[in-house]
């Protein structure tokens, strides 16, 4: 009976602890941000931008609000901003990474879930080359991204002529000897993609040798 | 008490959900350390400060090539933009229904008027930038090789006027190919650093002779300039370096040069040309890597040019082929008046950190966990060069009458220590950068495979007189993690490129971090760490 009431009155006071720390306004808000959360708008027409605008409506204004974003496993907190009385909320530009993103907002002091983001998807770049004049057989490769491997297919005819992953400690890009590698003598033309561990493939950059 | 601790209290003894650590749900950070903005492609290719209280910066974006204002007092930086920042624009091209890059906005594809004018079909690619105002960049681009105009508040190109000099002693508008016609004067966005470069008795960075360039007069020695590597505008100038690799395999490198060109910022919109009397300076080493100014204490304006000498493909030691060298040149005149000799350093490409006494400058590597340095003192002499003696003067001590300059060179560099748990050098072969806060409270140097921060305590002697002892002037202080490790195992921010310290007192003149660095995977990152700050 002792250790019952013990075990109460520390409930009790954990309890207490925890309206106190939480407060019944905060408690409101989190059920409001539960049963009315924000939500970002799609954004639309990105073609040909880096960033993106986000913003939204909120349906219990006004509040503080947290963008966050998802990447594959975690979330990252982002910006923090207040809706307006009118209910809407802007996080101002944000860039858009390659890839698959995804953006979510919750009521500050919730943790982010996925139900209510938007997905942004921005196709890998295709590597950049980087060669001289002087040597145009010696290419340096730049792909967007440190992860994958690099391709190159005779660009006549879609034949596979080249694979190799790509090096991560290179921070100078990866230098390819077309001649020597036995790639100048199968074509004079040649598309270049990325393709990333889990599947995805870059746009294709296009090499045509110069003439002889 | 206040509810908020209560809270943190509270949450922390009953467990954190969401934390990552007891199956999959995912990992969540409100303030991670860094905090980071993550954007396009990997590998940010420039970092500049916008403004005097450090608080805006601009970062380069590699692919697709792009010019991001950022926000560094907001943890993490935010964008300046509040529109969209748009690729760069791209007109028509000779293939039907293709469009390709126009960045100088003359209203042809760079690329093919690159191949119309006999050089390699290549579209811009994004280098390092500069600051001219907090709305105004100077982005080097090369490939087609060029300096760009942008505006890092909104990622819009900004215009000028772009002017060919009539010819002079010095300058034939035939040597320049990408420049309009003379007096025709047209707004582009950008102006080309192609230039016909002669001299006779002239060598690559393997010992090979250069014979004529046959897109140049074709009777003269001479070459090409390419590989545009830093920009660098002081006051109504504007310097180029041009490292001018003529091939990869071979680490084989023309001469370096330093372009001249005018700004003219009384006009509206500002006018550019290239300076015609000494419009090209060829420097004492091989691969200008960077440029940076330097004002003597007597008002002297210089320009020191950082030479990293020729680097090998691959990894591990042994990659520096040619000599380092820091070539001092004369801003009033274009002299090149002294060259202080670094040895097979490698000097890194980020440009030089100088103290607030204007002492001590510091050099980050390429191939290699150290620093480089140089005793600015020896430039205080107001008619160093002015005399009768041959230039440049060799400032390492070998020259009777001049004082040695290195405090940091090839045998005696400044050596930052190893993350034990970092990768091998033999499978990364690192770089650093350097940066000193603007008190000089402290150094901070970046490591790009082990992705820390070494703090190093700044010891200079109160008398500019006194020589520098290279075993005082720094003393590690600790090391900061700041990064992952380039491991194949980790999945973090990691390859650490340029630093900046946001100059001020943390807490006083901002709240923000006073530490940004970029980072290039997995992503391109602009991160922000407190190291004086709380």
């Amino acid at each position: 009976m002792r250790h019952s009431n013990r075990r109460t009155l520390i409930t009790l006071i954990l309890a207490g602890l925890i309206a106190l720390s939480i407060g019944p306004s905060h408690a409101g808000a989190l059920d409001r941000a539960t049963d009315h959360p924000p939500r970002l708008d799609t954004p639309t027409d990105l073609q040909g931008l880096q960033s993106f605008r986000a913003r939204g409506s909120d349906p219990s204004p006004p509040r503080e609000l947290a963008l966050w974003s998802f990447e594959g496993t975690r979330f990252r907190r982002l910006a923090t901003t207040r809706s307006t009385s009118e209910g809407e909320f802007d996080f101002g530009e944000h860039p858009i990474p390659i890839g698959t993103s995804e953006f979510h907002v919750v009521v500050v002091g919730q943790e982010p879930d996925r139900s209510h983001g938007i997905q942004i998807e921005r196709r890998l770049p295709g590597p950049i080359v980087i060669a001289s004049d002087s040597e145009p057989l010696e290419i340096t490769l730049i792909p967007a991204l440190v992860e994958g491997a690099l391709r190159i297919y005779d660009a006549h005819s879609g034949r596979l002529l080249f694979h190799r992953v790509i090096d991560l400690h290179s921070p100078r890009g990866q230098w390819i000897d077309l001649e020597a590698e036995g790639l100048s003598a199968q074509s004079d033309w040649f598309s270049i993609e990325q393709i990333l561990d889990d599947g995805r493939r870059s746009r294709p950059t296009l090499l045509r040798l110069p003439d002889p | 008490m206040s509810r908020l601790p209560l809270a943190l209290i509270l949450t922390a003894s009953l467990g954190c959900p969401g934390d990552g650590a007891g199956g999959g749900a995912p990992l969540i950070i409100n303030h991670s350390t860094p905090e980071c903005v993550v954007f396009g492609s990997g590998f940010p290719s420039g970092f500049d400060v916008l403004t005097s209280d450090g608080g805006e910066a601009a970062v380069a974006q590699f692919s697709p090539s792009a010019v991001l204002g950022l926000d560094l007092e907001s943890e993490p930086p935010r964008l300046l933009a509040t529109q969209g920042i748009p690729d760069l624009p791209e007109v028509p091209s000779s293939v039907p229904n293709v469009t390709r890059v126009d960045s100088d906005s003359d209203g042809l594809s760079d690329g093919e008027l690159s191949a119309a004018l006999g050089f390699r079909d290549q579209d811009p690619r994004t280098g390092n930038l500069r600051a001219i105002s907090p709305e105004w960049v100077a982005l080097v681009t090369s490939g087609y090789e060029q300096i760009l105009f942008l505006n890092p508040q909104n990622g819009l190109l900004r215009r000028a006027r772009i002017s060919t000099p009539p010819a002079t002693v010095d300058f034939d508008p035939a040597d320049w190919p990408f420049w309009p016609a003379v007096a025709s004067n047209p707004l582009r966005s950008g102006f080309s650093t192609r230039a016909c470069v002669y001299a006779t008795g002239l060598t690559d960075s393997n010992g090979g002779a250069i014979g004529p360039e046959p897109r140049c007069d074709g009777v003269r020695d001479g070459f090409f300039t390419g590989f545009t590597a830093d920009v660098l505008p002081i006051g109504d100038q504007i310097f180029v370096a041009t490292s001018n690799l003529l091939r990869s395999s071979r680490a084989q490198f023309a001469p370096g040069t330093v372009l001249a060109f005018e700004l003219d910022r009384s006009v509206d919109p500002p006018l550019v040309r290239p300076n015609p009397v000494k419009t090209i300076i060829l420097t004492t080493a091989y691969n200008p890597t960077s440029l940076t100014s330097y004002t003597t204490p007597l008002g002297r304006e210089l320009l020191l040019v950082g030479l990293t000498g020729s680097i090998a493909l691959g990894t591990g030691p042994d990659l520096v082929r040619t000599d380092s060298a820091i070539d001092v040149i004369d801003i009033a005149t274009r002299e090149l008046i002294a060259t202080i000799p670094l040895g097979l350093a490698g000097i890194g490409f980020s440009g030089m950190a100088i103290d607030p006494t204007q002492r001590l400058g510091l050099l980050g590597a390429a191939t290699r966990r150290a620093l480089f340095g140089i005793d600015l003192a020896a430039l205080d002499d107001p008619d160093l060069g002015l005399g009768s003696e041959p230039l440049p003067i060799r400032l390492d001590g070998s020259v009777s009458g001049y004082p040695d300059a290195r405090v940091f060179e090839a045998s005696n560099a400044f050596e930052l220590p190893k993350r034990p748990d970092g990768p091998s050098d033999s499978i990364c072969t690192t770089q650093t950068s350097v940066a000193i806060q603007g008190a000089g409270r402290f150094v901070a140097a970046t490591d790009y495979c082990d992705g820390t921060i070494s703090v190093l305590d700044l010891e200079l002697p109160a008398s500019r007189s006194t020589p520098l002892d290279p075993s005082r002037v720094l003393t590690l202080d600790r090391v900061i993690n700041a990064t992952d490790p380039i491991i194949d195992t980790a999945s973090e921010i990691r390859a650490i490129g340029r630093i900046v310290i946001r100059p001020g007192t943390p807490g006083i003149d901002f709240n923000g971090p006073d530490v940004h660095f970029t980072a290039g995977i997995p992503k391109g990152a602009v991160c922000g760490i407190r190291i004086d700050a709380l």
